[in-house]
C-alpha cells in the first residue's frame, strides 16, 4: 500500500490530516505515517519505501521542513523523484519557495490549511495517478 | 529623533497593539471557521485558575513582539473541535491548537512587518544600519501558575483581550519591546509612521493567494 508522510510539530495538524484522509476515504489507498520534525521525517523515508506523498511543515524544532527536503533530495534522489511533496507554511520567503520548486516540491501551501480541502484536492488531482509511473 | 517616550510614541504603541489584536482575531476566525467571533475586554487583573499558556516571540531590528494565549483545557478542547470535530482526543492534541494559533498569528505578523521593512528600504536610499533577518521562535506551551497576572490597562506596551468560549475565555496578551533608535536606523521611520505603514501594507498571504490563481505552485486551500 502506498503511504503519505505527514510532517508537522503540531499534533493537532497531524490528527486533522488523518481525519481528512479518512473523510475522503483516502486512508484505504494511502497509509498515513507521522513525523513531528524533519529528522523523524528523514528516518521515516529511509524506513518506508512506499511513501509517495509528503505534507511538510516548514518551521519545526530539531530539523526544519526545508532541511528535510534538502537532505531527502541529496540522500535518496530516486525516491525523492517518486514522492510528491507539499510544503505548508505562513512563510512568504520568495527565495525559499524558489529553491523548493527547483528541487521538485509540488506545491507551497499557505497556512492556515484546511486538511479536508487539501485531501479533496489530493484525491482529485494526484491519487488516481499514483499507480501509474510518476512523472513530473 | 528622540528615543524617549513622547505621547506620540505611546499612541503609536497602542496603535500597533490594537492592530495585532485585530489581526489575531482575524486569524482565529479563519482557523476556527467562526466568522462572528469578536474579542471582548478584560476587567480583572488576576486570571490564575490553574491554566496553560502558549506563547511565541518575534524579533525584528528594534521590535520584539510576544504573543501569548492563556487557556484552560476546556477551552482548548472546544477550540480544537472546530478543526477536529466532536471526537475526544488527548490533551497533547487539543492543546496543540493553541500552539498552532500562536504560530499562525505570529507568522502572519512576521510577513506584515517584513513588508513594512521592505517598503521602508524602497523609500529610503541609505539606512544607517542594515536590517538583520527577522527571527520567529517556535511556540512554547507551559503551565501558567507563575504568569497569571495581566498587564495594567494603562501599560502602553501590552494589551490583553479575550474571546468567550464554552463558558470560559481564551485570553490573549500581546507585548511590544521597542528600541526606537534601532528601528529608525534601519527604516528611517518613527514609530507613528511605522504603525501607519503596518495598517496599510498588503498582506503577502493575500498576494500569494492571488498568485495561486495564476500558477500551480503556490496554493491556498
Amino acid at each position: 500500500m502506498d503511504q503519505i508522510l505527514i510532517v508537522d510539530d503540531q499534533a493537532l495538524f497531524r490528527q486533522a490530516m488523518r481525519l481528512g484522509l479518512s473523510a475522503e476515504q483516502l486512508d484505504r489507498q494511502l497509509e498515513p505515517i507521522e513525523a513531528s520534525n524533519g529528522l523523524e521525517a528523514l528516518d521515516a523515508v529511509r524506513k518506508n519505501p512506499n511513501i509517495r506523498f509528503a505534507v511538510v511543515d516548514v518551521f519545526m524544532p530539531v530539523m526544519t521542513g526545508i532541511e528535510f527536503v534538502r537532505k531527502f533530495h541529496e540522500e535518496m534522489p530516486d525516491r525523492f523523484r517518486d514522492c510528491r511533496i507539499f510544503m505548508i507554511t505562513t512563510e512568504g520567503n520568495r527565495e525559499l519557495r524558489a529553491e523548493m520548486r527547483q528541487l521538485g516540491v509540488v506545491a507551497w501551501l499557505i497556512k492556515p490549511v484546511d486538511p479536508r480541502k487539501f485531501c479533496q484536492a489530493l484525491k482529485a488531482k494526484y491519487v488516481r495517478t499514483t499507480s501509474a509511473s510518476a512523472q513530473r | 529623533m528622540s528615543a524617549s517616550e513622547s505621547n506620540e510614541t505611546v499612541e503609536a504603541q497602542r496603535q500597533m497593539l490594537t492592530f495585532i489584536r485585530e489581526f489575531a482575531s482575524h486569524r482565529l476566525r479563519q482557523f476556527t471557521n467562526m466568522p462572528d467571533l469578536q474579542s471582548i475586554p478584560i476587567e480583572e487583573r488576576d486570571i490564575s485558575y490553574d491554566h496553560w499558556i502558549s506563547e511565541i516571540t518575534l524579533v525584528f531590528p528594534g521590535i520584539k513582539l510576544s504573543f501569548r494565549a492563556h487557556f484552560s483545557s476546556k477551552v482548548a478542547r472546544a477550540l480544537s473541535q472546530t478543526v477536529l470535530g466532536d471526537k475526544s482526543f488527548d490533551s497533547n492534541i487539543t492543546h496543540s491548537f493553541m500552539n498552532e494559533y500562536c504560530n499562525l498569528t505570529a507568522g502572519g505578523m512576521k510577513n506584515l512587518i517584513s513588508e513594512c521593512f521592505l517598503q521602508a528600504m524602497k523609500q529610503n536610499a541609505k539606512p544607517v544600519r542594515k536590517s538583520e533577518p527577522p527571527r520567529l521562535g517556535l511556540p512554547r506551551r507551559a503551565p501558567s501558575f507563575d504568569a497569571a497576572r495581566l498587564p495594567e490597562s494603562e501599560n502602553p506596551k501590552s494589551m490583553a483581550w479575550a474571546y468567550p468560549f464554552s463558558d470560559e475565555r481564551l485570553i490573549c496578551v500581546s507585548s511590544l519591546k521597542l528600541d526606537l533608535e534601532a528601528l529608525f536606523e534601519v527604516t528611517a521611520m518613527d514609530l507613528k509612521t511605522f504603525a501607519d505603514t503596518l495598517a496599510t501594507v498588503e498582506d503577502p498571504r493575500e498576494r500569494l493567494k492571488k498568485q495561486s490563481q495564476e500558477n500551480d505552485f503556490v496554493i491556498s486551500v
